[in-house]
């Protein structure tokens, strides 16, 4: 058990950019090896009036993008939704806010963050430091068009400890997400694939139903709202199925049917925990019951993690 | 004498024949110096058991709780797995306050309270200094502990102890409390110590030990505050004062957010938080065996996350080591917020005993 570090950074990002954290400020000092036990993403919209009241929730995770590498180790290989990368800690109906509209000063907890706990440490050795890149993308954002002048404050926090030895092999974890625009209902094979030559140990699937409703006000968004989109309400309920890579379906009964969203990533926790070895090249298919729209996407990705030499 | 008629009745006068004939008798052996508890209950290995102490305390004052309310009143060891505060005010006028377990802090000993003068030397201290209640540990539910304006009175919360905490027959938890005086009407703070009855002792075991730094409060942090905005910890604060090397669980961080107004007091653990956890910068914070824990300001609520607000990561300190930390309120203009906020941080760890 080696001393605690905390590595952070932040940059501000307008609609349809993309940028780097400084990455000095990812390495500890003196250039030590550590373990990675956690990032933390924390991301306020600021505003001219108080750049910290609006849309406090953690719905902003939907609209920010990360791509960790350590080292040449990608994390994921392609961009990822914050959201896709950890399952909420405390999902409550509460997430479902206004993005516009300001809170009252004892209303403001700090709640606009995701957490995510690694699989597993991920040493990193001192040569090798995080490149972290952080985007928002425009399919979010025309959506809401009165975030898109404003600039987001994303935060990236990464929580450790020093190494006492240095280890030769690392756990790196990795992402893979299916999170289609409106009118895609199936994923394709570039999604939730394991796309290195090496395999990755499953952790677990998470899922999740960006939303917005206008009855909450403009731009009000959400982990799948008050509406019950994912299955327990009565208006256009999301449903899915998941094939596993020798096509088994992993969903469903009988076999092929599709599951209400909800039963398979349940409402406290939107996860799905399992354990399960993914070869290379090999990937899981899903395909939705209900074609999504601008302002219902879900989101499924798979958390997973592999050993590296570093 | 002897019977010529009957030599096997033959007897012997001497007087040494009446004590060869007496049975030996073995004295027990000497008992060993621990006194039974004064109060001795049933009781048997296994047995859940709960002591309650509390004591209402008006504004700055400080008082220890019953000597028996945390004795272990049976004749086996009490393993303690849970630590449970609790606040509520007895005033009428105050019906209408949210208010935090930064109000009362605790100073918490380990011994055989109750005994006379001469015990004192045997107790073991859990808290470096008194220890705000919410610093404890961490945040169990960040809906219940952030802030939420309306009619709650009082606070309370769970402290689940890593490790358990042995409390052997007869000796106790010795609590004090003391009112901080961040709030205008007395309060009742109360403890409970839950766990359940052992066989023995365990030849290893490990006593929590709490070390704080609290800086003073910033007051009126209005807008257009820029002065004393700094604050430092010693070499007292966060520091293992145990004379033996302490395992370090977590370290709490928090900020209690206090508004007064007519009509409400408004008294919370990580409220306002978006402005506070933000505002608030770590700009340092190193160990003082010179390794840099935070090399860049950042956040209070990035070292600290509103989930747990505690910065989850074991590590050892040896003795007599702390770690430094430098806190500074970033520029406040534009905002529109007048309050008084007092962070706080804690150590929370465990010292060995016994063993090898």
């Amino acid at each position: 058990m080696g001393m605690p570090v905390v590595l952070s950074d932040s940059i501000l990002l307008t609609s349809g950019q993309a940028n780097n954290l400084n990455a000095a400020k990812m390495q500890p000092a003196s250039r030590r090896a550590f373990f990675v036990r956690e990032f933390l993403f924390i991301i306020t919209a600021p505003s001219a009036a108080n750049p910290f009241d609006q849309g406090n929730y953690h719905s902003f995770g939907a609209f920010i993008r990360a791509q960790i590498k350590m080292g040449p180790h990608a994390l994921m290989t392609e961009p990822q939704p914050i959201w896709a990368l950890a399952p909420p800690r405390h999902w409550v109906g509460g997430s479902f806010r206004s993005l516009t509209g300001a809170f009252v000063a004892a209303q403001r907890a700090w709640t606009s963050f995701d957490r995510w706990v690694l699989p597993k440490p991920m040493f990193v050795p001192g040569n090798a430091g995080l490149d972290i890149l952080l985007s928002r993308g425009t399919d979010i954002d025309t959506n809401f068009p009165g975030l898109v002048s404003s600039n987001f404050e994303a935060r990236v926090a990464v929580i450790g400890e020093y190494a006492d030895k240095i280890m030769p092999v690392s756990d790196v974890p990795f992402v893979s997400s299916f999170f289609p625009e409106a009118g895609r209902m199936y994923s394709n094979d570039r999604e939730l694939k394991n796309t290195l030559d090496r395999d990755i140990e499953l952790q677990r699937f998470i899922g999740r139903i960006f939303n917005n409703d206008a009855t909450f006000g403009f731009g009000a968004v959400g982990d799948e709202g008050v509406n019950s989109w994912g299955g327990s309400g009565t208006t256009a309920q999301q449903t899915i199925k998941i094939q596993d890579p020798q096509n088994y379906y992993v969903t469903g009964v009988p076999y092929g049917g599709f599951a209400p969203f909800n039963n398979v990533f349940p409402w406290n926790g939107r996860t799905w925990t399992f354990k399960k070895l993914l070869q290379p090249g090999q990937n899981f298919h899903a395909a939705l019951g209900v074609a999504p729209t601008v302002s219902t996407r879900p989101l499924v990705s798979l958390v997973g993690s592999r050993k590296e030499r570093v | 004498m002897k019977n010529l008629i009957w030599p096997s009745l033959t007897t012997r006068a001497s007087p040494d024949t009446t004590r060869a004939a007496a049975p030996r008798v073995r004295l027990p052996p000497t008992p060993k110096p621990i006194p039974p508890p004064r109060v001795a209950l049933p009781g048997q290995p296994g047995q859940p058991v709960t002591l309650v102490g509390g004591v209402t305390l008006n504004p700055g004052d400080s008082s220890e709780v019953n000597t028996d309310a945390f004795l272990n009143p049976t004749h086996f060891p009490l393993e303690v797995r849970e630590l449970k505060w609790g606040l509520a005010t007895p005033s009428a006028v105050y019906t209408g306050s949210l208010f935090s377990g930064f109000t009362v802090d605790a100073t918490l000993r380990l011994g055989p309270v109750g005994r006379d003068a001469a015990g004192v030397d045997q107790f073991e201290a859990l808290t470096a200094a008194p220890v705000p209640l919410t610093l404890l540990g961490r945040c169990v539910d960040p809906g219940l502990e952030s802030v939420v304006q309306t009619q709650i009175v009082g606070a309370g919360s769970v402290v689940t102890l890593d490790e358990p905490l042995y409390i052997p027959p007869g000796q106790g938890l010795s609590a004090r409390f003391g009112h901080r005086n961040l709030f205008a009407a007395p309060i009742t703070a109360t403890l409970a110590v839950s766990g359940k009855l052992v066989d023995k002792m365990p030849a290893k075991r490990a006593v929590p030990y709490w070390a704080p730094f609290l800086p003073p409060a910033y007051s009126q942090v209005g807008s257009g505050n820029t002065t004393d905005l700094v604050r430092v910890s010693t070499e007292r604060d966060l520091a293992n004062l145990t004379g033996g090397p302490l395992r370090v669980r977590r370290i709490t961080g928090r900020i209690g957010v206090y508004t007064a107004s007519a009509l409400y007091t408004l008294l919370s653990d990580n409220g306002d938080g978006t402005f506070f956890a933000k505002l608030l910068q770590i700009t340092s914070m190193r160990a003082s065996n010179g390794c840099v824990i935070v090399k860049d300001a950042m956040p209070f609520g990035a070292v600290f996350p509103a989930w747990t607000l505690a910065l989850e990561s074991p590590f050892v300190m040896q003795p007599k080591s702390y770690i430094n930390v430098a806190l500074k309120l970033t520029a406040m203009a534009g905002t529109n917020v007048v309050n008084q906020i007092q962070p706080g941080m804690c150590l929370c760890g465990y010292r060995d005993f016994g063993g090898k």
